[in-house]
């Protein structure tokens, strides 16, 4: 176990700036979260971390020591890729012994450890299979038993469930959340899925085109969202977002009028989360026809146009009408976010 | 396509006509062989006498003997058989040293890639498509001053020198298609360059291996330009003893053992091809589909 | 940092071998072309002159255009019959597999062997010239063999008989490649078989032509052994290529300089095509 410090990372491939001055501490113990969108650097970041890329400038630090020219079979660290890249031509045991036998370690405890984590991850009975023999989620039982097997003082997790059907991803997700409860290593983990992120972490960290835009715990990601991304990225379905102006303390825009805001007046962009929403009868903060009308089971989930762009609500199980029919929603003051019109920054309430 | 019980008359037609094509250029590709091979078992009275596609009234193997054992080649007597063992002296080292040095260029230029080793492969492609009439001076002379130009290792050089370009890009694209997440998790468990290279990529490698060696085997055995400019006398490969036997001017023409020598010279090649054809062809398709 | 200077150092010796060579050895070649280098090499620099006397030579300009003749020759035929073939085994032939097989043997054959075959085949006095004689057509000829207008001919024909498998083995991946949905899509459309090969199948296999067209120029360019074995560039000089007369002259006939200078030319016959070829498919490459 390990902590791990990025301090003002920068990485370019030739004039492509991917990284742009990344600083974090990731606590001994903790998982820790990367979610972004495709390109927003986080494998790239995970690589850094591996040693698998050198930064550009900036250091990485593992526990206290500066590990910018460490190579990565130094750095005592584990990682489980995408693709799960087992070693095609070893069966399962040899992929789960091979990292250990290039550290020399003694026969019998290879067998041990292997004994133990094929027991702790179920693949006992796999141990004499070749990777092609095996099924998707079974792959990724090897990679994870893999990494474990090492014992290393970080685990490095890179997209490792977005090979999986999705049940199989779900089944997964619970796995890898018991096993950290288990055995308390530091967990770096990138994926784009930001279900996963809020599940599985301690804290997530939210990029977006090689910059960090908030860490935080997942409640904090969720209801205190730093930026217009971070509340568009996360949460699903995303928070509504709309244009209008504050004026005495009222926002206005199209189909919307929401009374007693305590902002400057002028532009701004107002959101709220569909869930905190709802269908009135009396209070009508948005007024608007019916765009599209969803039956989820649990509810029911409306769209409208309001403040110039789509926003949804979600409404009782039970309720029905048409598309095309005029609908009050009421949005209560407590659940409204408001940002900055133009750098999208989260205004302080 | 569902398979109609009753074909109307015009498919039935068109599959005649198919086949027949595809039957003529059978003949047209065999032909040869099959000439050559009844020529090497007439004796030259019966050549004299009969066409080329008469069949052997009276089989005999002594133009096989003869070609291998005691027909004039140059200025011995001892037919093809010493230069046949040149060839194999020659091939055998030549196709191992190209192939392994091949595949360790294809491994860093495809998983170890640096600055510049882009530039690297394409200089080396390049050399895949020089016309050797462009080196053949320089490296005659260089023989000279090695004092190899006179013995099987100064053709064993050349073969490696020039068949390096090829194998580096055939294991070079064999490699690229191999994750590199691959490279990298045996990376962070532990393995360095040679340990990633001997356990985790040699082991997938049998293929490439297979293609490399039959191309090379078939491209060294079969060379005469090299054959013919760097060697002389008794350490010539058999194409270069092949043409100066058919190509004597002595006064009687032995068709029959002309077409002994050539099958015999042939057949090492034949040989690779029937057993290991898959990998031939695809040898031949990813040399011609370079990049 | 061993780990990083490793990969560098393996590939080192190649990469020296490689600049001796192949890049070191051209420019040697190219500045014994500008010598009056005969039997050895000397090197006073006389400049382009060795090009000049060359270009005055009628035993060069037949050989180039031999090469002309040869090449263009060579190309079509291979290339009319390979797609033919292509196109035939494709149509779910049973013994698809055996035909294959017997239409790409000649590749495995050394040119050399072919050349010993034809020679034989094409030899006017117990050749086809007997056979079909012997068949009735007491008047027939056919000594190209031994005619100096017609030898260039007989290289064609082995020529062809060699490379023809090559060419139907591309075409026939490349048939293999090409979306069956496209040929679905057109039949619903109400397209004939024969409409469909002409008008989507063969112009999807332009690259194959492309390819195809490029490594035939390049054999042909770099043809000699055929030749010599066939032809030995008879009778006279009526069958040389250019490989043979740089042969000839560099090495029979000790006039290195004028033997260096029609490689240097060869060399740039075959620059000026595979350079753009390169590049394109390179470039493809990065982009793709």
């Amino acid at each position: 176990m390990a902590s791990l410090k990025i301090q003002n990372v920068c990485k370019s491939f030739g004039a492509v700036d991917v990284l742009k001055g990344i600083d974090l501490e990731i606590e001994s113990g903790e998982f820790l979260v990367l979610v972004g969108p495709s390109g927003c650097g986080k494998s790239t970041l995970l690589n850094l971390i591996a040693g698998l890329e050198t930064v550009t400038s900036g250091d990485v630090l593992i526990g206290d020591r500066v590990v910018n020219a460490v190579s990565p079979k130094d750095r005592d660290i584990a990682m489980v890729f995408q693709s799960y890249a087992l070693y095609p031509n070893m069966n399962v045991r040899k992929n789960l012994s091979f990292g250990l036998e290039t550290r020399k370690v003694a026969k019998p405890e290879i067998d041990a450890t292997i004994e133990r984590v094929a027991q702790m991850l179920q693949i006992t009975d796999l141990l004499d299979r070749k990777p092609a023999q095996l099924s998707g989620g079974q792959r990724q039982r090897v990679a994870m038993g893999r990494a474990l097997a090492r014992n290393p003082k970080i685990f490095l997790f890179d997209e490792p469930l977005s090979n999986l059907d999705a049940k199989l991803r779900v089944e997964m997700r619970t796995e890898i959340k018991r096993l950290h409860q288990r055995i308390h290593t530091t967990i770096v983990y990138v994926t784009h899925d930001q279900i996963e992120a809020m599940t599985l972490a301690d804290r997530v960290v939210v990029m977006k085109q090689g910059i960090v835009q908030q860490v935080g715990t997942p409640t904090e990601i969720y209801d205190t969202p730093a930026n217009t991304f971070v509340a568009s990225f996360i949460g699903s379905p995303a928070m509504n977002l709309m244009q209008g102006e504050i004026e005495g303390g009222t926002f206005r825009g199209t189909n919307v009028e929401i009374a007693g805001l305590s902002a400057a007046d002028g532009p701004v962009t107002l959101g709220f989360r569909a869930e905190d929403a709802a269908v009135a009868d009396t209070s009508a903060d948005i007024k608007a026809p019916i765009y599209t009308i969803e039956l989820l089971g649990d509810a029911t989930m409306l769209t409208v146009r309001a403040g110039g762009e789509m926003v949804s609500v979600k409404a009782a199980k039970d309720f029905r009408a048409e598309i095309g029919d005029a609908v009050s929603i009421s949005v209560p003051v407590g659940v409204c976010h408001l940002f900055d019109h133009e750098s999208g920054e989260r205004l302080a309430s | 396509m569902p398979e109609a019980i009753h074909k109307p008359p015009s498919e039935r037609a068109q599959r005649v006509f198919i086949y027949s094509v595809l039957l003529l250029f059978v003949v047209y590709f065999l032909a040869p062989f099959f000439v050559m091979f009844i020529t090497s078992i007439k004796t030259m009275d019966e050549i004299r006498n009969g066409t080329l596609i008469a069949l052997p009234r009276q089989p005999t193997l002594e133009p096989w003997l003869k070609a291998w054992g005691y027909a004039t080649i140059g200025v011995t007597n001892e037919g093809i058989r010493g230069f046949f063992w040149n060839s194999i002296r020659m091939v055998i080292p030549a196709v191992l040293i190209s192939t392994i040095i091949g595949a360790v260029n294809g491994y860093v230029l495809s998983k170890w890639r640096f600055r510049g080793s882009d530039t690297f492969f394409a200089m080396l492609l390049l050399g895949c498509f020089i016309p050797f009439q462009v080196i053949l001076l320089p490296m005659a002379r260089t023989l000279g001053l090695l004092g190899l130009s006179e013995s099987v290792w100064g053709l064993v050089l050349v073969h490696v020198v020039y068949g390096l370009a090829f194998t580096t890009l055939f294991f070079r694209n064999y490699y690229v298609a191999v994750p590199s997440e691959l490279v990298n998790a045996a990376r962070i468990d532990g393995a360095g360059f040679f340990r990633i290279f001997w356990r985790i990529m040699l082991p997938i490698s049998t293929p490439i291996f297979m293609v490399t060696i039959i191309w090379q085997t078939t491209q060294i055995w079969n060379d005469f330009l090299f054959g013919v400019c760097f060697s002389t006398g008794e350490t010539q490969p058999i194409t270069v003893a092949l043409n100066n036997l058919v190509n004597t001017s002595s006064a009687v023409k032995e068709y029959n053992v002309d077409m002994a020598a050539a099958i015999i010279a042939a057949l090492p090649t034949l040989f690779v091809y029937f057993v290991a054809g898959k990998y031939f062809v695809r040898g031949l398709t990813a040399g011609a589909v370079k990049g | 940092m061993l780990e990083t200077a490793l990969p560098k150092l393996v590939v080192a010796p190649s990469f020296v071998v490689m600049i001796i060579f192949i890049y070191g050895f051209i420019l040697w070649t190219l500045y014994i072309s500008m010598t009056k280098s005969t039997f050895l090499p000397t090197y006073d620099f006389v400049g382009l002159v060795q090009y000049a006397k060359l270009w005055r030579i009628e035993r060069w300009w037949v050989a180039c255009r031999n090469l002309l003749v040869y090449g263009g020759l060579f190309i079509v035929l291979c290339t009319t019959f390979g797609l033919l073939l292509a196109i035939f085994l494709d149509q779910k032939i049973r013994i698809e597999g055996a035909l294959r097989t017997i239409y790409l043997y000649p590749l495995a054959l050394s040119f050399v062997v072919t050349g010993t075959a034809w020679k034989w085949i094409l030899n006017p006095g117990l050749g086809i010239e007997r056979l079909v004689r012997e068949m009735g057509w007491t008047s027939f000829t056919f000594d190209w063999l031994v005619t100096s207008e017609m030898s260039i001919y007989c290289v064609v024909i082995a020529a062809v008989w060699q490379s023809t498998g090559f060419v139907m083995a591309m075409f026939l991946a490349g048939l293999r490649g090409i979306d069956d949905s496209i040929i679905k899509a057109a039949q619903v459309d109400g397209a004939g078989l024969r409409r469909i090969y002409w008008k989507i199948i063969i112009p999807s296999l332009r690259p194959v032509f492309f390819s195809s067209f490029i490594i035939l120029t390049h054999i042909a360019i770099k043809s000699f052994d055929l030749v010599v074995v066939l032809t030995r560039g008879g009778p006279g000089y009526s069958s040389d290529l250019p490989a043979t007369f740089m042969y000839a002259y560099a090495f029979t006939r000790g006039r290195l300089a004028m033997g260096a200078a029609s490689a240097m030319i060869m060399f740039a016959m075959v620059m000026a095509i595979i350079v753009p070829y390169l590049y394109s498919e390179l470039r493809r490459k990065r982009h793709a």
